[in-house]
């Protein structure tokens, strides 16, 4: 027995040997580019602990890759099949060895039997840690009315796991909408549900409140948020939103307007929507606002508001900043605008300042604010020392750049673009160092990119960074929505 | 003729009755879904993507009521030939009926055609997917095997069978394995419409329309389409009397029926936003190749050859949309060869030159 069961072993090691030894290159030719790898990970800066690197031929033609990495400072990993996949501890390892140094890529590849080996390609290991567990998202179809399948997510970044925090087939016929968290800490949140059962849904320090979606003395609801550094106020916009449609536009298919938006600040801990903090202003409407890093101030668009649909590409917004007193809730009312659209001709969106308080990223558009629908939006820097702005041309494409947001330590950042087909919005990281400087972008890695991405029917949407796992009790929190239980707020 | 012969005689029909009754049962149940209720299974394969990939199969085969959903998907997309969508269903009404028979005895044969009548009943009913019909064949095939074991290993049997026929055909935890709560899926009638368009029936929509007039304003739609083409009325007054109303977009059938008449018409655009709104209305969040299908011609049609070639590449997995989606890779990768299709240059030129406006 012992004999046959030896004589199978050998066999099966023989047949894996000859198997691999097929799959080896052999007879390599030579080629002087650097391979043409989906996703584009060459050049890129990755940060320690984020998880592997695997791609495959751009290519379909390639039916095999071989792919070695080394080290600047040791170590060395190896990878073959039909596309890159990389152990996801020795990959670790090897980023945590070569910290601040590179990482060589070399990689051949098959096509019709013949393999060629591409010239190597580096990939920089920052040495600014990434300062975050992972990322939340809204995944959903690039869609108009009906939504089928979607919800809201959460990523780790140092492997490929994705958990649904709460998803529609759990409050059927509802929309969830941006996730934000406070400072990337998932212990306070916020998120709006749209729908027969819609509300606002804020966590703070585990206690969960499921507010009233509509308020009749805001007129509508409680929108685009962002959270105070203190965690006791939440700065909204309140839109009144809708969409209109080209007929024989090349590369628009729709546009999403506000007929009219506000701005306010709501105090979480008394419940209470401060008024006076509402601009109130009827000709012109402000949106997407955001609290400065030290809580002493509030970012935010305004444009004047107009007729649609013939003055649609008119409504061009502004990047304001005014005073805000934490101790008495009230904006200061100095207004200071920051990026002038009678300067540059363009519509800003979405401000979000470096939580170092050095740079403030907007996306700028030829008009409007809903930036995922302009193939021209693009990301752009402001200086918030010398107030000077700059296109990031390092990550900007000819399709939609938008909805970014910040890392922690203010080092990394994260942005969605449609670069890729110019409908699917997928999710790109990119680092920022001391200077300023900006790294190539590289897309939010996946076991298999090829096939998740091609088969994806969905775009990521509203991301952001998170410190450590959420920890939603997608049930309750699902039962929550789907009660008629409303928490009321007072307004002042 | 005495008691006893007659006896006889009918102890002999009920012979042949066996035989024959579920033959003819099932010609009966072949002619019906082949004629009057073929729009029927047209729109089941209309709101479905059944991959050919092992991912597939392991994402269905990995949760409760998953393996009786796969075959039910695999059996759908024959639909999309009527023929054997009427096959199907005949073959799955004689097999449910003859797996029953065996749980019965003589006396209660008869009542061996409640449960196939029952699922027929229920397959005109688009809200009921096929799944709960596989999971009744399932759990009929187990419990015939049981019953021809012994007592002890029916046992045994019983206690291995019911996790695994519940894990293979049970309903899933989000209760749409059975039954779709959202009624999307849209009426008899505009599932009707919507395969006379789709066939270009022009003078038998018309008919219809003139038979039963509808205040659906998908079917208003569809109906002076089908009165233009037959050049009943003008241009102008076709223009002038559609109506794209959100409430149409709504159901899956209604929105594929804007999809057809958008295109008919020239409004590529129109075209590709009511076909996405069909698929997302799918109830259980299913994706459709035939939203898909229009969708890569739209892309085209509009330029957006890279996402016409992302829905090229899905519809490749399927069987019955590779081939078509195969000769689409190569217009995508080639929109200069447009020329060859002179539908699509058509729909083209009234792309590229018409002025752009709103549509809400």
């Amino acid at each position: 027995m012992g004999k046959i069961n030896s004589s199978i072993s050998a066999l099966l090691l023989m047949t894996l040997v000859l198997l691999s030894c097929n799959s080896r290159p052999k007879d390599v030719s030579m080629a002087d580019q650097h391979p043409d790898i989906y996703p584009d990970y060459v050049g890129v800066t990755v940060p320690v602990g984020l998880a592997p690197l695997d791609f495959t031929m751009a290519d379909d033609g390639f039916d095999r890759v071989d792919v070695e990495v080394s080290g600047q400072k040791g170590g060395s990993i190896h990878a073959n099949g039909r596309y890159a996949d990389f152990d996801i501890d020795a990959w670790h390892q090897l980023l945590q060895q070569n910290r601040g140094a590179s990482l060589t890529f070399t990689v051949c590849a098959r096509k019709d039997g013949r393999w060629t080996r591409f010239r190597d390609f580096n990939v920089m290991v920052s040495a600014d840690s990434l300062a975050a567990w992972g990322v939340t998202y809204r995944r959903l179809p690039p869609s108009y009315s009906m939504y089928s399948l979607m919800g809201l997510y959460e990523r780790n970044l140092s492997n490929f796991e994705e958990q649904p925090l709460l998803e529609n087939t759990m409050t059927p016929g509802q929309c969830m909408n941006c996730h934000t968290q406070n400072r990337t800490d998932p212990r306070q949140t916020v998120f709006h549900v749209r729908g027969s059962h819609g509300a606002t849904v804020i966590t703070r320090n585990g206690n969960v409140e499921v507010l009233k979606a509509r308020s009749d003395s805001l007129g509508g609801s409680m929108v685009y948020p962002y959270w105070h550094p203190g965690g006791r106020y939440c700065a909204f916009s309140t839109n009144k939103t809708t969409q209109m449609f080209h007929t024989n536009h090349p590369a628009k298919r729709v546009e999403v307007y506000d007929t009219s938006s506000d701005i306010f600040v709501y105090d979480a801990q008394t419940r209470t929507v401060l008024r006076d903090t509402l601009t109130m202003r009827q000709e012109w409407s402000e949106n997407t606002p955001a609290f400065s890093p030290d809580g002493k101030a509030v970012y935010f668009i305004t444009a004047l508001q107009q007729q649609y649909p013939e003055g649609f590409d008119k409504q061009l917004y502004s990047l304001c900043r005014v005073g805000f007193d934490e101790t008495t809730g009230r904006l200061d009312g100095r207004v200071d605008t920051l990026v002038n659209t009678r300067v540059t001709g363009k519509s800003v969106s979405w401000p979000r300042p470096s939580y170092d308080g050095r740079y403030l990223m907007y996306t700028q558009m030829d008009y409007g604010y809903f930036s995922i629908w302009h193939p021209e939006a693009d990301l752009w820097l402001l200086d918030l020392h010398t107030l000077q702005s700059r296109p990031l041309k390092e990550v900007n494409s000819a399709r939609s750049e938008s909805f970014h947001n910040w890392s922690a330590d203010s080092r990394w950042f994260l942005f969605t673009s449609r670069s890729e087909d110019g409908l699917y919005t997928k999710l790109y990281f990119a680092h920022i160092d001391a200077a300023g400087h900006v790294s190539k972008p590289f897309l939010l890695p996946q076991r298999n990119p090829r096939q998740y991405y091609r088969r994806l029917l969905h775009s990521y949407n509203t991301p952001d960074f998170v410190d450590r796992p959420v920890h939603m009790d997608s049930r309750d929190m699902a039962r929550r929505i789907e009660d008629t239980l409303r928490v009321a707020f007072t307004t002042r | 003729m005495s008691i006893s012969v007659v006896l006889r005689n009918f102890a002999g029909m009920k012979k042949h009755l066996k035989s024959y009754l579920p033959l003819a049962a099932g010609v009966a149940v072949l002619m019906l879904w082949l004629w009057p209720w073929r729009h029927l299974t047209a729109a089941r394969e209309g709101m479905q993507l059944f991959l050919w990939n092992t991912d597939y199969l392991w994402q269905h085969l990995t949760t409760v009521g998953g393996t009786a959903c796969y075959i039910a998907e695999l059996l759908v997309q024959f639909f999309v030939n009527p023929f054997y969508a009427a096959l199907i269903l005949a073959l799955l009404f004689v097999l449910v009926q003859w797996l029953t028979a065996r749980l019965l005895n003589d006396k209660l044969w008869l009542l061996s055609f409640l449960p196939p009548v029952l699922l027929c009943w229920l397959w005109t009913n688009l809200q009921v997917p096929l799944t709960p019909t596989v999971s009744v064949l399932m759990a009929l095939a187990g419990l015939n095997i049981l019953l021809r074991l012994s007592k002890r290993t029916a046992v045994v049997s019983v206690v291995i069978m019911f996790p695994v026929l519940y894990w293979m055909a049970g309903p899933s935890s989000a209760g749409d394995s059975y039954y779709w709560h959202r009624e999307q899926v849209g009426s008899h009638e505009e599932m009707k419409y919507d395969l006379l368009l789709r066939q270009q029936r022009w003078s038998d929509i018309a008919a219809l329309y003139a038979e039963k007039p509808s205040e659906q304003k998908a079917i208003r739609n569809a109906a002076l389409l089908a009165q233009w083409q037959q050049g009943l009325i003008s241009e102008e007054q076709l223009l002038g009397g559609l109506t794209l109303s959100n409430r149409t977009l709504l159901g899956v059938t209604s929105a594929f029926i804007m999809s057809e008449v958008s295109l008919q018409i020239g409004m590529v655009s129109i075209s590709q936003r009511t076909a996405f709104e069909a698929m997302e209305a799918i109830p259980n969040g299913n994706k459709s190749a035939r939203a898909l299908r229009r969708l890569v011609e739209t892309n085209i049609l509009t330029g957006q050859t890279e996402v016409a070639l992302k829905y090229i590449s899905i519809l490749e997995e399927t069987l019955f949309y590779r081939s078509w989606a195969r000769e689409m890779r190569h217009l995508a990768e080639h929109p200069e060869s447009i020329g060859r299709y002179a539908h699509y240059q058509k729909l083209k030129d009234v792309f590229d030159n018409g002025k752009d406006k709103f549509f809400y």
